[in-house]
């Protein structure tokens, strides 16, 4: 039951959320403050940086879960992604929903990638999102996102996405959705450290500076960390793998709203 | 092979080892036939906030036209930015004991890095013997033709008040002989002017967006050199580049800048040919160059209508320098006074290395010049003489030019170039122009937007190549307004100051820091003591950071990506301002004939003060360096087509898209809604 001091939070917070959505799937991503768009290296690459997909080299799937966002079980999200390399591309899929009886919002994914060559890929993604709120009814847009990855040296990387690239806009009002330009690098110092640095840039919003680092061990436990500004977010999270799975959790501190937690299982069969 | 040890063995080889590898020619050949010149890293610091349309038209001439390594003079191998007066001059002093084989002999030269050599290959040639032994031919014929369109309705189209069609389109056609003297002999009118060819037809014609004539602008030239008498003919449209730019110079030029060395020094070639898209500032008649064997001589004569404010007293009070003619009032400034002039210049080589010129002109106008800022005393006609003395060695340099007005009004500018060591460069340039002084063909160093007058200033700077892979680009400018300006009531000052740093980490991976810091004085609203808003003099302070990295990835691959931040704060009121701009950038070759080139830049400032600039790529002969303000996205893509190799066609399309915004521009220039975007259309011909 939805109490009205929560309904007023929730309206408050609703489009600070909303545009911030594209961020926090995968546990990966959100413990290194989502300084992922060089990384890219699982299936959450549908939602950060499709040409992330054209990397990998096993089919994977992964399952996601935020039981509930700065403590309130209305706000939680789960999702899905898988991919499969084949000749022509790899290919990926998405699904996630996110929300509650009164704002529902629902996307689903579908990216191909492809390595142009000389270190550089390119993906695309295209999303159909889905939104609905009681006693508004519901609205359908389709849009499409961009990436580029390219391997400077075996360990440096440099990541560009662009959300929205379309600029596709929602409902009666013709709202545009949010469009985001990302930019980021990676390097990895040791086989078994890897930092990433990243600003993101919502055209409505401030630009925002991430940076995250992940240490692993002996390819079986992971630990990662992360910060970023507007707002100040700390987050954290580890992962123990037994193959051909792995389980990870990652957590995020708001200054103001208090620790979200997220719990991920995925499946990985190298090839 | 890990990141940071293949740093480490890279800077080690590079120390060892400095020739240009096969690959990297191979990517240079490709740049040069691609049209991509690589400009943009000195380009984007020197032209903001101007529209150089006569420096690109100028280098692309060049790329059209290069210099002959051979036979170049020093003060046309230091039109290419870069090229310092002291590398010039080695350039030109090592020819005396080894001719130029090939372009890569440049490596050869003491402080010619891979990247400046990379960035003006282009724009140099050796010529084959072959070459050298043909005799008179019909020559070349080049033809440009673009058109472009705001795909958004201006508020003068709407209601009426731009009389003409929101298409720009402009056409240019040079004809040109291309016998050239053999330039292993190196006759006296090779020395000075190589690349100019024996008769050259040029003609452009412009019109802008909202203006009813397509020959709005109408410009040419016939240019001749007489091989009998060593003697060059300009007939039509010029303008003058002269010593240090005080008496003559051509509407805008290098400034402050990552070229730090090289903008130091100008030293003007002469009589070029006019023929840009750029209204200003040319001259039209006739000039005359003789070169004897040690010496020039060049005499000139123009006539020409020009655009000006005349009050009511039948004063001008402004001369137009925009170009635009759109509107009725437009039209009346168009031609409402005209100019007179006659001048000429002069300079000897006595010894080598020692170099004494001279320029002057006397010109009277239809209408006297009202009293202003700049002058005391209503007058029609004014007279300036400049003196110029250069010496320059492989290692120490030394110029100055000062210039007299016709009420002995004088202004100076000198400096000292020198080269302590292999891998540093300093200079240091004083300049002193008093508040009325008259030069109103000059383009100074300075401040003020080359205005030589009411500023004096002293700017020291240095280029460091700390290791080959690593160089470092600084200046430190103080300079000082003594009497008022137009934006300041009383007499002001400030300085401005740039490091860059750029590091090669690898054979495809650059990265650039650059720090601009410029504190200035301006006008503030402030409030009195009562609450009464009152004017005062406060600081302005911007400081720019700004990191790119670039990754050529392959020969058909570029890969930029950049962020920047701009800080400024007002120390009156406290204002605190931030802007922030990242791009991505990407250049690809996907088939032989196609070349793309497309940028997605994200931006947000606090206010129009604290705009980001970012210098784009454009269409050949076009600039563009927009600062960007507000919130929201740019982006734009140019493709080029090789139709045929006499034949490229490109295409350009470039939108902005911001947010929060009901309109964009004011006046009659203003857009409904926050969409800004423009298609260009431009087909090259090569005969």
């Amino acid at each position: 039951m939805i109490t009205g001091k929560k309904i007023g939070i929730l309206v408050g917070m609703l489009s600070t959320i909303c545009y911030a959505q594209h961020n926090g799937r995968g546990s990966k991503a959100t413990a290194m403050a989502n300084a992922f768009v060089a990384i890219a290296d699982n299936p959450w690459a549908v939602a950060y940086n499709p040409a992330g997909l054209a990397r990998q080299t096993s089919s994977a799937a992964s399952v996601f879960v935020v039981p509930q966002q700065f403590g309130l079980p209305e706000l939680r999200t789960i999702a899905l992604a898988a991919t499969h390399t084949f000749a022509f591309a790899t290919l990926g899929v998405g699904f996630d929903q996110f929300g509650f009886d009164l704002y529902k919002e629902t996307v689903l994914s579908v990216a191909a990638a492809h390595g142009i060559d000389w270190g550089v890929s390119g993906g695309i993604t295209l999303n159909i999102r889905r939104i609905g709120m009681e006693r508004y009814g519901t609205a359908h847009a389709a849009t499409v996102d961009l990436g580029l990855l390219a391997e400077a040296e075996e360990d440096l990387f440099f990541g560009f996405a662009m959300k929205n690239i379309s600029a596709t806009s929602i409902g009666s009002q013709n709202e545009r959705l949010p469009q985001v330009f990302m930019l980021g690098t990676r390097y990895d110092p040791a086989l078994d450290f890897r930092l990433s640095l990243e600003v993101e840039k919502d055209t409505r919003h401030p630009v925002i500076v991430k940076c995250g680092l992940e240490r692993r061990f002996y390819d079986a436990f992971a630990v990662r960390m992360g910060v970023s500004d507007n707002p100040d977010k700390f987050s954290a999270g580890f992962a123990a793998r037994y193959s051909p799975f792995e389980f990870s959790y990652a957590g995020y501190s708001h200054p103001q709203l208090g620790w979200t937690h997220q719990i991920e299982l995925s499946f990985g069969i190298a090839e | 092979m890990k990141f940071a040890c293949r740093i480490a063995l890279i800077v080690g080889v590079s120390l060892t080892a400095s020739p240009i590898s096969a690959q990297e020619k191979e990517k240079s050949d490709t740049m040069q036939t691609s049209g991509e010149t690589n400009l943009e890293k000195v380009l984007e610091t020197v032209t903001e906030d101007v529209d150089d349309s006569q420096l690109m038209e100028m280098l692309s001439r060049l790329q059209e036209n290069p210099l002959e390594l051979n036979v170049a003079s020093a003060e046309d191998l230091q039109q290419l930015p870069g090229v310092s007066a002291l590398l010039a001059f080695r350039i030109v002093s090592s020819r005396k004991t080894k001719t130029f084989e090939s372009i890569d002999d440049l490596l050869q030269i003491e402080g010619m890095t891979r990247e400046l050599f990379l960035r003006i290959r282009p724009f140099v040639k050796v010529k084959s013997s072959d070459e050298s032994k043909s005799t008179f031919s019909l020559g070349a014929l080049s033809f440009r033709s673009r058109i472009s369109e705001d795909l958004q309705r201006r508020r003068g189209f709407r209601d009426g008040t731009y009389r003409g069609s929101p298409q720009k389109i402009s056409h240019r056609l040079i004809l040109r002989s291309t016998n050239l003297s053999d330039g292993s002999t190196a006759s006296p009118r090779a020395k000075y002017h190589q690349h100019d060819s024996w008769v050259e037809l040029g003609l452009v014609t412009e019109k802008d967006a909202g203006e009813a004539s397509y020959a709005d602008h109408l410009a040419g030239y016939v240019s001749a050199n007489l091989g009998i008498a060593s003697t060059k003919i300009v007939l039509g449209d010029y303008v003058i580049e002269a010593g240090e730019g005080l008496v003559f110079w051509r509407s805008v030029g290098f400034s402050k800048g990552s070229e730090s060395i090289s903008a130091a020094q100008k030293n003007g070639s002469g009589v070029r040919p006019y023929i840009s898209t750029d209204e200003n500032s040319f001259f039209r008649g006739g000039a005359v160059e003789v070169y004897l064997s040690k010496s020039k001589l060049a005499a000139f004569y123009s006539r020409r209508s020009r655009a000006a404010s005349v009050n009511a007293d039948g004063e001008i009070t402004s001369f137009g320098t925009s170009g635009l003619y759109r509107t009725e009032n437009e039209m009346k400034s168009k031609n409402a006074s005209r100019e007179r002039l006659v001048g000429a210049l002069a300079s000897m080589e006595p010894m080598d290395g020692l170099r004494i010129g001279l320029s002057g002109y006397a010109s009277s106008f239809g209408h006297p010049l009202a009293v202003s800022t700049l002058m005391d005393e209503p007058v029609q006609s004014t007279s300036v003489l400049g003196l110029q003395a250069y010496y320059t060695g492989s290692t120490f340099g030394l110029f100055a030019e000062a210039a007299r007005d016709h009420r002995q009004i004088g202004a100076v500018v000198g400096g000292v170039l020198f080269k302590p060591s292999r891998k540093v460069e300093v200079a240091a340039v004083a300049r002193s122009y008093p508040r009325n002084f008259t030069s109103l063909h000059g383009f100074g160093f300075g401040e003020s937007a080359g205005l030589v007058r009411n500023e004096s200033g002293v700017y020291l700077a240095t280029k460091v190549h700390v290791f080959p892979g690593l160089q470092m680009a600084a200046y430190y400018d103080q300079f000082s307004f003594p009497w008022r300006t137009a934006s300041i009531n009383l007499p002001s000052n400030g300085n401005d100051a740039l490091v860059f740093l750029e590091s090669r980490l690898t054979s495809k991976l650059s990265l650039q820091f650059q720090y601009k810091r410029k504190n200035k004085a301006v006008t503030e609203v402030d409030q009195d003591v009562d609450g009464t808003a009152r004017s005062a003099i406060g600081l302005r302070r911007q400081t720019n950071y700004r990191a790119t990295v670039e990754l050529n990835s392959s020969i058909t691959w570029r890969w930029r990506s950049r962020v920047e931040w701009v800080i400024v704060t007002h120390d009156l009121g406290g204002l605190r301002e931030r802007g922030f701009l990242a791009f991505q950038d990407v250049r690809v070759i996907p088939l032989p004939k196609l070349l793309v080139n497309a940028r997605l830049v994200a931006f947000q400032t606090d206010s129009f003060d604290s705009k980001v600039y970012q210098y784009e790529s454009d269409l050949p002969g076009a600039a563009s360096n927009p600062g960007l303000f507000g919130k929201g996205l740019r982006w734009y893509a140019v493709a080029r087509y090789e139709v045929s190799p006499s034949l490229d066609l490109w295409v350009r399309y470039s939108q902005s898209l911001k947010e929060g915004v009901k309109v964009i521009s004011s006046g009659a220039d203003e857009i409904l809604g926050g969409l800004d975007n423009k298609i260009s259309l431009q087909l090259d011909v090569r005969i």
